[in-house]
Formats: C-alpha cells, structure tokens, sequence
C-alpha cells in the first residue's frame, strides 16, 4: 500500500488557469503520468478549436467550410453535434455561431477573412441552422464564424476527466488489484467536475464583489458559471460574459449563471441558456440540471 | 490655495496612502514546490542553480522586444548541462499575483509551465470596512474559510493573460541574454 497520494497542478490553457487535482492510492510517479493524460487532453482539443489561434481547425473550417464541405476531427464533430443539439432544444439560445457577431462586437479576433458587418442588424447573421454536418465533414450553407467559447471548456474539462478514469481503471487492472479509487478534480476557470462531488462545497463568486465566495454544496458531477465581471480588463474592447445569438447583443445584468450537471459541456453551455431563456425549468429538468442565478 | 495646488495635494494622498496599504489574499492556492516542477519539467536531469541580474540595458531591450514590462531585474534561474533553463517568475495581473516556473529548452522553446502559487490580490478593497462587513452576517452554517473549506471556485472566466505576457517576456530573455550564456 502507498497510501492515499494527492497531486496538484494549474497550468494556463484554453485562455485561463486549468487545475487538476488528483488524490488516490498512487505513486506520485503514476499521479503524475495521470495528470500529464488530462492536461494532454485539453491542449489537444485547445490546438483544435481554438478561434484566436490562426492554425486551429476551427479557423480552417470558418474559412472554408460555406465554400465546400471540410473533413473534421472526430472530436470536433463530437462536440458539434452536441451544440447542435442544445440549440435545438433551445430554441437557438445557445448558438455556436456567435462568432460572426462577436468578432464585429471585437470581442473575438478578426482573423482577415471575415467582411465585418455594417450594422448589428439581426437578420443579418446566420444561424445554427446554416450548419451541417455529414458523417465526418462540416458544410455551412451560408458564411459564418462558429466560437466554441461557450461549450468548449466544458468539453475539454470532461476529455481530461474521462482520460484520467480510462487511464486509472487501465492501471488497476493491470495491477491486477481491486478497482482503486481516484478522486479527480478538473476547474478550468470556473468550469468544473469532480469524481467525488457529494457533500463538497464550493465557492461561487459573487457577481458585484468577485472576490467575495458564496459557499454552496455541489449538486452533480459539473458546475459551470457565466458572468461578465472579469472582462473588464480584456484588451479586445466590447465584452460581456453572454451574447443572446436573437439580437446579437451583449447580456449586461451584472449577474452570475451556474448550472450543475452531469457533464461539464453542458452545464457550460446551460450557463448561456438560462441567462436569456425565460422559464428554463423545463429545459433544465429534462436534461437532469440544476441552475443558480446569484 | 489655488485649485491647481489642491488637486495636487489629494493626488499626492491617494498615492501615499495605497503604497501603504498591505496587499491581502482573498484566496490563494499552492500547488508544487519548486523541486516538484522541476521534476515535472525536466524530469531526472540535473539542474545547477545559474541565477543572474538582468542590467538595465538588458531590461529595456527586453521590454521594447516583448512589450511587457520587465518588473524584476533577478532572475531565478536553474540550468542543464544541455544549456536548458529552469526559471521561477512571478507574474502580477490585475486580480492576481501568480509564481510560475517555465522550462526553456536549448532552442528558447518553452518545454513547460506550472504554476507554483496562485493568489487573489485584493489590496486596498479589503479594506474598505463596508466591503469588509460583507464577509459577517452571512446567513451560512459553515463559516467562510477562504483558504480552507474551499478550495474550488466557480465563476467567470479569468483570462491568463498576464502569464501569456510573462512567457512572452521570457522568451525574449532567452532570446536577448540566456542564448549567450
């Protein structure tokens, strides 16, 4: 027996401060390696679908997937789908083509292949509905830009998470022990899972004092929250932590959205539905999550 | 006394007063001692401690090539007998205060980064007795232990920037210094 080991790293990805915490009955060596899965996993779908980085697949398919179809990465079809999915059932709430608007808002980067808009009209800009996937390529049947900043993390979060699991349930069985337990923690800024979340307690920011941390009892797998208030210091001028895909405007309520769920990609994109949904109970219950509005 | 005088008089107060307010910690986290990132880093390799102090030559040349302001002229750094690096940094952003340690290979390339502390940098707002009192008459069971009941936060994102300019900076003092040495 070594008994029960804790490791604790953070290391800047996906544009903020990824922590992984692993606890168990490892070596440290082992602990490490573990780690070492998840922040691979994360970086791997970071290197895919980033929209700052010029080289992301996600910045080829919004430069060419509305002239022809585009094969993608499996991952990123996964992910796609997904989104396509939660804007359905949103009504188009949550819409991953946001882009467009956040880069005329200048929230997101111009990469030079995109004619900004002359106004902020609302028929102007496509919607999900323009995107279709077909086995494994992705076609826009009118030009847009898709930003994943509202799932991605969530997504990456639980890569890393289900790399980890995979890796420890591998490494017991080849020890031919009994399944030993990890407990795994994965907080990338505020997007967060944990293995063993009964009875834990975390913190939420308060929206007008940040600094200031409501305690609140964890009520599934994920948290995720959605605000403005760090995005004051941005160097990219026009900011708010939501955009409604109706008007194409930034949500300016000074308020915080968490929602709890059973995987991270949800709860992240869930933190965007009830900002500007007006009765998400029904949504929220039929997908088995839990919302906290501060 | 003329208004001109006046406003200089509050200025002057205002910044005598926040350079003596201490800098508190509304949250802070340890993650790795430095012999634990150097391992996570370099692994086994062996690191000599080789650190120096930037002149002011060398400071300004860093700063016009990278764009970021060189705050400390020491730098912590540890060498391979490749000519590899090891340097401890800290970083100071707007809501944080952050040591991290980055691996450089031969080449200048970043071959790693960790963060060793995070730390919430709340100076003068603490304080402020009204935001002060904020933290009493919180109708929880459990009391508010900043760095001991939580140790998970959820919220808006905060953006890393800050180490991405840090990292910047120090691949320009790899760049400029470290190659020579």
């Amino acid at each position: 027996m070594t008994g029960k080991k804790r490791l604790a790293r953070c290391r800047p990805l996906l544009g903020t401060y990824v922590d992984i915490t692993l606890q168990g009955d490892f070596t440290n060596a082992q602990l490490i390696e573990l780690s070492q899965l998840g922040f691979a996993a994360i970086e791997h779908i970071q290197q895919l679908m980033s929209f700052h980085s010029s080289k992301s697949e996600l910045t080829h398919i919004n430069r060419y997937a509305h002239l022809e179809p585009q094969l993608i990465s499996a991952l990123t079809f996964e992910l796609l789908q997904q989104a396509l999915q939660i804007s359905e059932l949103s009504q188009g709430l949550f819409d991953v083509t946001v882009g467009s608007a956040l880069v005329q808002h200048r929230a997101l980067p111009n990469h030079g292949f995109y004619e900004p808009k002359h106004s902020f009209g609302m028929n102007e800009y496509a919607n999900w509905q323009a995107i279709q996937l077909q086995s494994d390529a992705i076609f826009f049947s009118q030009p847009l830009q898709i930003d994943l900043g509202g799932i991605a993390k969530g997504f990456a979060v639980d890569k890393a998470f289900d790399a980890i699991q995979h890796a420890t349930d591998k490494l017991t069985s080849e020890a031919n022990s009994s399944k030993t337990d990890i407990n795994i923690c994965i907080n990338a800024g505020g997007d967060l899972r944990m293995s063993h979340w009964q009875q834990q307690t975390v913190g939420i920011r308060h929206p007008k004092q940040p600094q200031q941390l409501l305690p609140i009892t964890l009520k599934n797998t994920a948290l995720a929250t959605s605000a403005g208030y760090f995005l004051a210091d941005s160097r990219l001028t026009e900011n708010a932590g939501i955009y409604s895909p109706k008007t194409h405007t930034p949500v300016r309520d000074n308020r915080s959205y968490s929602v709890f769920a059973n995987n991270c990609m949800l709860a992240d994109a869930l933190t965007k539905v009830i900002a500007l949904m007006e009765n998400p109970a029904p949504l929220l219950t039929a997908l088995n999550a839990e919302a906290l509005i501060i | 006394m003329s208004l001109n005088r006046r406003l200089f008089n509050k200025s002057l107060l205002l910044g005598s007063t926040l350079a003596f307010l201490p800098v508190r910690y509304a949250h802070a986290k340890t993650y790795l001692t430095i012999e634990q990132a150097q391992q996570l880093i370099w692994g086994a390799t062996a690191l000599t401690p080789a650190p120096l102090e930037l002149s002011p030559v060398q400071q300004k040349a860093i700063e016009q090539a990278s764009k970021v302001r060189v705050r400390n002229a020491k730098i912590n750094a540890w060498k391979t007998a490749d000519n590899g690096w090891f340097i401890v940094d800290q970083v100071i952003g707007k809501h944080e205060n952050i040591d991290l340690a980055v691996g450089l290979t031969a080449e200048g390339k970043v071959n790693g980064i960790e963060i060793i502390t995070y730390r919430e940098t709340y100076g003068f707002e603490i304080q402020n007795p009204k935001w002060r009192m904020q933290f009493h008459g919180k109708n929880h069971t459990t009391p508010l232990k900043l760095d001991g009941n939580i140790i998970n936060i959820s919220g808006a994102t905060l953006s890393c920037a800050h180490v991405t300019d840090g990292i910047n900076r120090l691949t320009h003092t790899w760049n400029l210094v470290l190659k020579a040495l």
